[in-house]
């Protein structure tokens, strides 16, 4: 912490500005410097002396220690009190009836007034945040009661042999085998009229008994393919039952328009 | 048991295993009861707590009912739990959020005009803690972000609402001595 002594008007008024260098700090903004000024003058905000303030906020730029990023806020700042100032040296300055001359401006006294409203309001909620705090919910304490011993204690042989197992039971896994089976759909359409060589009707679901799921597929694809050469007509009872199918032809076409192969 | 006592203790009951809290409407619904006959057995419950001095209590945060340590036992928590203090909120993003909170929906450059200094940085903080939102988009030029509070705020400072919140004195109400 250190402490900046800025020349006043006489010793009277002198006063001190505290401000801290610790690297991260935060660094008090310009409205926040120009209340600090202002009270330590103690008169009343409009009594203050704008020249006497504006050369104060210069000095205290120039002695303290304000980081690049906040260098544009001040100087920009600073650069409004010489506004101000200058606005009042010109020859036809309007100025208020009941105005002194060389005082704050009524805007920048508005902003000062909110800007310290704000910083009351800040404070009243740095209170709250506080008491808040103080109040757990389940929520809010959720993860504080895990403990270490809640964690399984394994070291890495362990680990390994945990690994070890679980390779040497895959290993044992019988494998999965994928057969290759070719059926067409023209096979199987020879295989449906052989069911009626004897004449009359057959049924799908006798026609397709002990068959691979891929035989029963293209079982059904042929049937609807003969159903839609006009070579048999198909009868159904009910809902997902038994498909009945007799024959309309004597004999199966030589050549079939399409070929199908399911795999 | 009569049926208030079993009410009540239904909704302790109820409290006892949410985790965040339930709404009046959700016991009351819950509970096939309308929400004035909830808000009694809530009522004499809270104020149960408060008579036993036990070190918990049904508190409102965020329009939920839910159950929190008293503050008078804080010690003995952080203790247990061998918790550090909390962070809390730096005093320029608390600041910020002050304005914010006061002065909703307002835009960033609202904001830096309050406190004459850049002010994206603590916005985008207190973003990212969900404090604050974007609400909309102000119908002027370059249609800025509009920013307000978001219901983590109320969870944060432990709030029913925001007119739970003391409103801002004026400085002219303020002693000298108090500046």
């Amino acid at each position: 912490m250190t402490i900046a002594t800025l020349p006043g008007l006489d010793d009277a008024l002198r006063f001190q500005v505290a401000f801290s260098t610790r690297a991260g700090s935060e660094q008090k903004g310009p409205l926040a410097i120009l209340w600090t000024l202002i009270e330590s003058y103690e008169v009343d905000i409009f009594s203050v002396s704008l020249s006497r303030i504006t050369r104060d906020f210069i000095s205290y730029m120039e002695r303290s220690e304000i980081s690049l990023e906040e260098q544009a806020d001040f100087t920009h700042t600073a650069a409004r009190l010489l506004f101000y100032k200058s606005r009042l040296l010109l020859p036809n300055a309007v100025i208020g009836e009941d105005t002194p001359p060389d005082t704050l401006p009524y805007e920048l006294v508005e902003q000062l007034l909110e800007y310290k409203k704000m910083q009351g309001a800040a404070l009243e909620m740095r209170q709250l945040e506080e008491r808040a705090q103080l109040r757990l919910t389940r929520d809010s304490a959720w993860g504080a009661f895990e403990q270490d011993g809640d964690y399984l204690e394994v070291d890495l042989l362990s680990f390994l042999r945990v690994f070890r197992d679980f390779l040497e039971r895959e290993e044992k896994a019988r494998p999965m085998q994928i057969h290759d089976e070719t059926i067409t759909v023209e096979e199987m359409i020879e295989y449906m009229m052989g069911r009626l060589a004897g004449g009359g009707e057959a049924s799908f679901f006798r026609s397709v008994t002990g068959f691979s799921v891929a035989r029963i597929i293209a079982c059904f694809l042929a049937l609807l393919e003969m159903a839609k050469q006009k070579l048999v007509r198909l009868r159904q009872d009910e809902w997902l039952g038994d498909i009945h199918f007799s024959t309309l032809v004597n004999e199966i076409s030589d050549q079939l328009p399409i070929q199908f192969e399911e795999k | 048991m009569n049926d208030a006592a079993y009410l009540k203790a239904a909704v302790e009951g109820l409290l006892f295993l949410s985790g965040s809290g339930l709404t009046l409407s959700e016991i009351a619904s819950g509970l096939g009861l309308n929400n004035d006959q909830v808000q009694i057995a809530l009522d004499s419950l809270v104020d149960e707590y408060a008579e036993r001095e036990s070190g918990i209590g049904i508190q409102e945060i965020s329009g939920r009912y839910t159950f929190a340590t008293q503050p008078s036992i804080h010690p003995a928590i952080q203790n247990f739990l061998r918790q550090k203090k909390k962070e809390t909120l730096t005093k320029s993003a608390l600041e910020t959020l002050a304005i914010v909170t006061y002065k909703q929906p307002i835009t960033l450059p609202e904001i830096e005009e309050i406190r004459s200094v850049g002010s994206r940085a603590q916005l985008i903080a207190l973003q990212q803690k969900k404090l604050v939102k974007a609400v909309g988009q102000k119908e002027t030029v370059g249609k800025p972000t509009l920013y307000g509070t978001t219901k983590d705020f109320l969870r944060y400072f432990g709030l029913n609402s925001l007119d739970e919140l003391p409103p801002p004195q004026d400085v002219k109400e303020l002693n000298f001595d108090e500046l």
